[in-house]
């Protein structure tokens, strides 16, 4: 996705940034915020890069995140309703491709030679079944086949096929790579998925950069529609709410980013005081320091939320 | 290990509008990371012998599924329940309301019998599918034995006086562990075994304050019992290298306890045989120096009874 060069940000800057210090500020101690600072990124992935100015840069390209939210696309019993959904889609699409209407907005990013692959959260918190089937309808608009609008979640093989992929995940928590929702979607495609585990969270932003899979990701559309902010990826309904929302962009790490923050602000909100998470979920930061996947610093990146406001957590 | 922990859970098949979909699905180490990839870990880290999964389905009111972890011991049931102590307090079958080791919310039911630890999740909360979780949970816990709490959790110290209001333990906060992956959940130290945790026998986090006291007045603890006392001076030596930043000096032995600041925030530690006592986070060098005290078995700390 992001080919440019940009200047590379230092642990210290992230940490500086304000992602980087509700993270290490409060999630870390006295001694462990020292080895945030220094070292909490495993020495290979550690970025030595030039120290980037706070704010935007003018030679890093500033990122651009849409949330779509509509209180009635859930009903009490958070049932979704589909013409709701639907229309909040279409806003969505025309919203991160700039184009008039939604049906242009899938031409200017899928066509009929295309063989696309959607990358759902299958179980546990699924991305809802209603939203594939609006993309799947959308992308029918681009001319996409039916038999070229695949699921391709859980193994490397099914992704070779593919000319495309959308990346989206359900929006959560998780309880060891502190959160689980973008980077962390395509782990199965590295073909060893524990290889991506505990420390080596860092390196998700890797399978990014496979080569059955690098620059084919032309969507990122997060499901959060009834995100989870603590425990997951096993499921507590205590810690899920109706944030009904959608959270897409082109930029995976910018979209995980302003995911990340809805989740801490609402850990916040749920306890009366700092409740970040636990651990730190280093693999944004990494996938924007060490494999240049996109904007980690909510300094570089734009918010532009359309409808429903109330708790929006942004 | 009573007799009860050990007897199969027998479910009933129906319960309210819901049957049960077949027999229960085993599920063992080797299978686990297919049933729940990316939740595997956090039994792992306890005891994990093997989970039961029963399924009941109602074409109205979606599915129930109850999982019936048999652990090692009831410490690691414990351990699963010490997770999240929030929720509304059940009392199913011979479960004391008061032992908070059955907790429900918004159709999820967590509980702790002897070494078994479930979950029941009702896909669709409604006051149905309430009814029909007690119904099971009461034939699952029809003889629990009675509730035990690992020892080095029974030790902590339950306020810390001194320094004018006493830190006070926050039973909400306090999670009995034996693995670093859980550490990390609960306060994150090191992306690695900072504690060599994989040679301990158990651990305890939990959090200190003073009432009233907002988060900035927080103190942690980290108790460690060891396998044996190599162990311990190797984990307090890991720790000593990987988080404090310390620099080993050749031939000489690291310091058995000690005080660091870093942040306006202090830190305390203090090795007696195999068992490791830290205090991280704290708010001032008295907080700490007062809450490692009361760890390490000063006059008048509570004592660790196995």
């Amino acid at each position: 996705m992001s080919e440019k060069k940009r200047p590379l940000i230092t642990r210290r800057g992230f940490v500086r940034g304000t992602v980087g210090s509700a993270v290490a500020a409060s999630v870390l101690g006295p001694t462990a915020l020292l080895r945030a600072q220094e070292s909490q990124l495993p020495p290979d992935l550690r970025g030595d890069g030039v120290e980037a100015e706070s704010g935007a840069s003018a030679e890093r390209p500033r990122s651009t995140v849409t949330v779509v939210r509509e209180q009635a696309v859930l009903d009490a019993a958070h049932k979704v309703d589909e013409t709701v959904l639907g229309t909040m889609l279409d806003t969505t699409i025309t919203r991160v491709t700039g184009a008039p209407s939604a049906a242009e907005g899938w031409a200017s990013l899928f066509g009929p030679d295309d063989v696309v692959g959607l990358v759902i959260t299958n179980f546990m918190n699924p991305t809802h079944k209603e939203l594939v089937t609006a993309v799947a309808r959308g992308l029918a608009g681009a001319g996409v086949t039916r038999e070229n609008v695949r699921n391709v979640q859980g193994g490397d093989k099914k992704v070779r096929d593919c000319t495309a992929l959308i990346c989206m995940p359900a929006m959560k928590a998780h309880w060891l790579t502190g959160v689980g929702t973008v980077i962390k979607n395509y782990i199965m495609f590295s073909g060893n998925a524990s290889a991506y585990h505990r420390a080596d969270s860092a390196k998700l932003g890797e399978i990014w950069q496979m080569d059955h899979v690098a620059g084919k990701t032309r969507l990122v559309l997060v499901d959060a529609l009834r995100p989870m902010c603590n425990k997951g990826p096993q499921v507590d309904p205590r810690f899920k709410w109706d944030y009904a929302g959608l959270i897409a962009g082109m930029d995976p790490v910018a979209v995980e980013t302003t995911c990340l923050r809805v989740i801490e602000a609402k850990r916040t909100e749920i306890r009366g005081e700092p409740w970040p998470l636990s651990p730190p979920p280093v693999c944004i930061e990494a996938a924007d320091v060490e494999y240049g996947l996109g904007n980690s610093n909510p300094d570089w990146i734009d918010v532009a939320a359309v409808g429903w406001q109330d708790d929006l957590l942004l | 290990m009573s007799r009860a922990a050990e007897r199969p859970v027998e479910l009933p098949g129906t319960v309210g509008e819901w049957t049960a979909d077949g027999p229960a699905r085993r599920i063992d180490a080797s299978t686990i990371f297919d049933y729940m990839n990316g939740a595997g870990e956090l039994y792992l880290a306890y005891r994990f012998g093997h989970l039961d999964v029963h399924r009941y389905t109602s074409a109205e009111r979606g599915e129930i599924t109850v999982e019936l972890y048999g652990m090692g011991e009831a410490d690691d049931a414990y351990g699963l329940m010490s997770e999240d102590w929030t929720g509304e307090p059940w009392a199913p079958g011979t479960i004391d309301v008061d032992s908070r080791r059955a907790l429900y919310g918004a159709g999820l039911l967590r509980m702790a019998c002897g070494r078994t630890y479930v979950r029941a999740l009702a896909a669709q909360d409604s006051p149905e599918a309430r009814d029909a979780i007690e119904a099971l949970a009461d034939a699952i816990a029809a003889d629990c034995p009675p509730p035990t709490t690992p020892a080095i959790v029974e030790a902590l110290p339950r306020a810390v006086p001194g320094g004018g209001a006493p830190l006070e333990l926050q039973p909400d906060r306090t999670r009995f562990l034996r693995s670093y992956l859980v550490l990390n959940n609960a306060y994150y130290l090191s992306p690695d075994d900072a504690l060599g945790l994989a040679r301990a026998e158990g651990a305890v986090y939990a959090e200190y304050r003073p009432a009233g006291g907002d988060h900035t007045t927080r103190a942690r603890a980290v108790v460690v019992r060891y396998v044996d006392e190599g162990a311990a001076t190797e984990g307090l030596a890991t720790f000593q290298r990987t988080v404090l930043g310390d620099t080993p000096v050749a031939d000489t032995p690291p310091p058995a306890a000690g005080a660091r600041e870093s942040g306006e925030r202090w830190s305390a530690f203090e090795l007696g045989g195999a068992r490791l006592a830290l205090v991280l986070d704290a708010p001032t060098a008295d907080a700490a120096d007062r809450l490692l005290r009361a760890l390490t078995g000063a006059p008048g700390a509570p004592e660790e009874t196995p």
